[in-house]
């Protein structure tokens, strides 16, 4: 039986310092066949030249600044892998990870989702934070919100894609739907996803915007019936 | 709880809104929520104002029909919880005395009872808060 076709999407939006990086690890993935898609979310840096570089590589489309969410799901639109995998433009894919994740997804058919645990790295000049992080949840390996993802095709047909107007916890409330919905959910604790922790993450600048998100999904999740 | 113990507020640790009357705290490391209803939103925007216990009870009997040894009581028990789950802390500066003015009738009193909630944790802690950065670790 041919082995499944799995997409990586990236959004990317000015993250063109880290993005030739979490294209290689893509590209050094032990796992083949492998489609990238990389989804330009309006960036004004140098991201569509570096993207132009890999262009026999990858394939690569742009929109407008929507946000993470949106530029996820448009990568869902036009790829055609069984199943799918987000990566973040500023992290690091660990070589196995797709063949792993294919493999224990092969092995639990029932399972349409399966989630990993990412561990974060600081950049040089943030060496002060690293120290300052080191006996916090910062420093240990932790769930991933969004790069060690891996889900099948039939689940985003079953719940619908991420709710682009979550900007901050869209993979996250996801994924609640999913559990709400029976989706198995293969929690593995394997490190698959090296985070990195820059000036400008996207959780760095969350504030008051996060917030209210969170109240949002905390309103919606109380309206509704709850068993027991 | 001594009276001029004055309370204040963790910004960036705890996210705070009042939905439907009822005051809703995150803690945004573990993902854990509380409600306080009753007069919680009142006692939440005076904790919000830094004011000391004794100034809290003080407002509290000014504008709600309740006894001060009632106050008292029900606010010990609740600053007391609010402290030991880490939703406030102790102001150790001095701030402006808080002080409210009477009410043309007074409103009904109904006992503000926090409740503690983990079925989001998973969502709201998944992705643990970066700290905002000093200025000399910017570039």
């Amino acid at each position: 039986m041919p082995l499944p076709t799995v997409s990586c999407i990236i959004p990317v939006f000015n993250g063109a310092e880290y993005l030739e990086e979490a294209l290689e690890s893509v590209f050094s993935q032990t796992y083949s066949p492998l489609e990238i898609i990389v989804v330009d979310d309006g960036s004004t840096d140098s991201t569509p030249t570096i993207l132009e570089s890999y262009e026999d590589r990858i394939q690569s489309l742009r929109q407008d600044n929507l946000g993470p969410s949106a530029a996820r799901n448009r990568g869902i639109q036009q790829s055609s892998g069984e199943l799918l995998c987000f990566l973040d433009a500023d992290d690091i894919w660990v070589a196995d990870k797709t063949e792993f994740q294919v493999a224990l997804l092969e092995s639990e058919s029932e399972s349409g989702i399966c989630t990993g645990y990412q561990k974060n790295f600081w950049i040089k000049s943030l060496h002060e934070e690293e120290l300052r992080s080191r006996n916090s949840a910062l420093s240990k390996p932790h769930p991933g919100p969004s790069s060690t993802l891996m889900v099948r095709r039939t689940v985003f047909e079953l719940i619908g894609l991420f709710d682009p107007q979550l900007r901050h916890r869209d993979t996250a409330a996801w994924l609640m739907k999913a559990r709400e919905a029976n989706v198995k959910i293969l929690e593995s604790k394997q490190l698959w996803v090296h985070r990195r922790i820059h000036e400008n993450n996207l959780s760095r600048k969350r504030g008051s915007q996060d917030s209210a998100e969170l109240f949002s999904l905390l309103r919606n999740r109380r309206s509704q019936p709850h068993d027991g | 709880m001594p009276q001029s113990i004055r309370f204040i507020t963790k910004e960036g640790e705890i996210a705070s809104n009042v939905m439907d009357g009822e005051v809703i705290l995150i803690n945004l490391g573990n993902g854990t929520y509380y409600t306080m209803g009753g007069v919680g939103d009142r006692v939440w925007a005076l904790i919000q104002k830094r004011a000391t216990f004794d100034e809290l009870c003080q407002a509290l009997t000014t504008e709600y029909e309740v006894p001060i040894e009632l106050v008292k009581f029900e606010m010990t028990k609740l600053t007391e919880k609010l402290l030991s789950e880490g939703l406030i802390g102790i102001n150790r500066d001095t701030a402006e005395a808080v002080t409210v003015e009477r009410p043309a009738e007074k409103l009904k009193y109904i006992s503000p009872e926090l409740k503690k909630f983990d079925d989001m944790a998973e969502m709201f802690a998944l992705d643990p808060p970066l700290p905002v950065l000093p200025k000399n670790d910017k570039k």
